[in-house]
């Protein structure tokens, strides 16, 4: 247990650092209309306050680089990852490989992990399908495309911007294709279950 | 110019609305027209809100346009896995081509 002076400084410190942040997004969602600044002191105090129930002040931090890092990161994924599935869609032939792969976790349990599985749903050709433990379950468009690759990315991303170690199993650093496998002896049913409607060519 | 842009990423906000739309009818199971709708749509509200952004009056309107692209995503990503995780819990098999055809 830490000492009360040591928790209450945190507290303030949390409070500095949250609330001129809620007050920009009051500003925001106001639209900067000077007058509804009282509604707005009390919505600045309500949020900061439930913030503080929700998700306590910690010793970790929120790096700016690495979230602007992030934030780069994702925004051009996420752009290659809609202008490729919307491609896929529009082509004649939707030539699709989809196959569910299994991927272990090298980040904590908590936010950094939430994220991850959130943002993946966004990424070219991947989607979180489960959780369990340390391995995610991902659903993949296009097996031929290095999604393991680009996944560990993502990862080393996400734990920049928690400033949390990153390790990935087996090779210490880069791709880590090898840690990724096909979940070959999951067939989860057989492919002939009526589930699908093929749309051919 | 800003008129331009503006047109141009609502343009563009609209084709990419089409081809996830195209993408939900077009491919075969529930996990890949997730990947379409949440890549393809989540890129056009991104380009249709920038677009409009830039047509907004003052900055902090401009910014609030901006902010309800986070919150859709989060709410999409959410909302994708848990239909992901519920038709993994349901034992639905993914689609895994034409048979015979989509073999390694």
């Amino acid at each position: 247990m830490q000492g009360m002076t040591k928790v209450g400084d945190g507290v303030t410190a949390a409070v500095l650092r949250r609330a001129p942040m809620f007050a920009l997004l009051w500003w925001v969602l106001a639209e900067g209309q000077s007058e509804a600044w009282g509604l707005g002191a009390v919505a600045v105090a309500t949020a900061t306050s439930a913030s503080l129930y929700l998700q306590p002040p910690s010793r970790r931090r929120f790096s700016i680089t690495g979230f602007l890092g992030f934030a780069g990161f994702f925004l051009w994924n996420s752009l290659h990852g809609g202008a490729q599935v919307a491609w896929m869609a529009l082509r004649p032939r939707p030539d699709l490989r989809p196959e569910f792969l299994e991927l272990e976790l090298a980040l904590p349990v908590g936010s950094p992990r939430v994220l991850m599985l959130n943002t993946l749903g966004l990424m070219p050709g991947t989607l979180g399908v489960r959780l369990d433990g340390d391995r995610l379950k991902l659903h993949v468009l296009d097996k031929r495309l290095p999604v393991a690759a680009s996944a560990r990315a993502l990862e080393a991303h996400i734990a920049r911007l928690f400033g949390v170690e990153h390790r990935p199993p087996g090779r210490p650093r880069g791709g880590a294709v090898n840690d990724i496998k096909p979940q070959s002896g999951e067939r989860l049913s057989p492919p002939s279950s009526g589930w699908e409607r093929g749309e051919g060519p | 110019m800003t008129e331009f842009a503006s047109t141009t990423l609502l343009l563009l906000g609209a084709f990419f609305y089409f081809a996830g739309t195209v993408g939900l009818l077009r491919f075969p199971d529930v996990y890949t027209r997730l990947h379409a709708l949440a890549k393809a749509d989540n890129l056009g509200l991104g380009c249709l809100l920038a677009g409009l952004a830039l047509q907004a009056d003052s900055l902090a309107a401009a910014l609030k346009l901006l902010l309800i692209w986070p919150i859709a995503l989060v709410a999409s990503a959410a909302v994708s896995y848990a239909i992901a995780r519920r038709a993994d819990a349901l034992r639905l098999a993914p689609w895994r081509g034409e048979q015979g055809e989509n073999k390694p």
